[in-house]
């Protein structure tokens, strides 16, 4: 019960949380609009019983790209134009009643995770640890050893195009 | 809680960062509405472990969470390159091929 009610508060805060990325104007909100989606996911998936992948998600997602993010911002800060939705949408109040609920969602759900009594973590559907590796390592080693060669090209192709702007 | 709510969930969150993307000019949210979007397929993704009580979809979840960093990473590169060579970050400014 108390899941079920845990699930649809997050899912909620994700849904007005992306609502309120279309509604603003600037890109440091947005970014921070994005951050919560990306929390709130990786809350549902250790809702779910998928701790390990929540707790991936919530490092790499909404921790690393993040502050990918913020360099990006902050390195991009000097362009014009700060920003702009196509459609202008000039209704304060409206944005308010959007962004208000977020960081007070949050909250709630975070305190409910944390100290209620009622939550049980392990979930009958749980994946282990185990099952997990041995299904990346073994059965798709080879996709896996793929995936480090995109990582390789990416880093060489960000590198690539970081040099050439330098250059001009 | 089942699987239909995960797929609605994805459905909504797909659709609304698909607004994001469609709706605004500025390229870094742009890129940031693209990350939701791979997001919410991750839901899906999730979705199928849920109901086949499988750990193969959350492997290939592991896997896509390599992806989405390679290309938040190149995303930003060019997103940096872009806006050095025509000095804005505004997509319906940026209309030549050759800067």
């Amino acid at each position: 019960m108390i899941k079920d009610l845990l699930f649809y508060l997050l899912s909620a805060t994700a849904i007005v949380s992306v609502l309120a990325m279309f509604f603003q104007k600037d890109p440091v909100k947005a970014a921070i609009s994005m951050f919560v989606t990306l929390f709130t996911t990786g809350l549902i998936y250790m809702l779910l019983g998928l701790r390990f992948l929540g707790a991936i998600q919530i490092i790499i997602y909404s921790g690393a790209i993040m502050v990918l993010f913020v360099v990006a911002l902050t390195a991009l800060s000097s362009f014009p134009p700060a920003l702009s939705s196509k459609m202008d949408f000039k209704i304060p109040a409206l944005k308010n009643l959007l962004t208000a609920p977020v960081p007070l969602a949050l909250a709630l759900v975070l305190t409910a995770l944390l100290f209620g009594p009622d939550v049980q973590w392990r979930s009958p559907f749980a994946v282990s640890l185990g099952d997990l590796t041995r299904s990346i390592f073994i059965k798709h080693a080879f996709q896996f050893e793929a995936l480090s060669l995109l990582l390789f090209i990416a880093v060489v192709a960000a590198y690539v195009f970081a040099r050439r702007t330098n250059e001009r | 809680m089942n699987g239909e709510n995960l797929l609605l969930l994805s459905f909504i969150l797909f659709s609304l960062s698909l607004l994001v993307f469609l709706t605004n000019r500025n390229l870094l949210i742009m890129l940031m509405s693209l990350e939701l979007m791979l997001n919410a397929a991750n839901i899906a993704l999730v979705n199928f472990a849920f109901v086949r009580r499988s750990a193969e979809p959350a492997a290939w979840l592991f896997m896509l969470f390599a992806v989405a960093a390679a290309e938040a990473g190149i995303g930003l590169a060019i997103l940096l390159m872009l806006a050095r060579t025509f000095k804005t970050l505004r997509a319906d400014l940026i209309n030549k091929l050759r800067g």
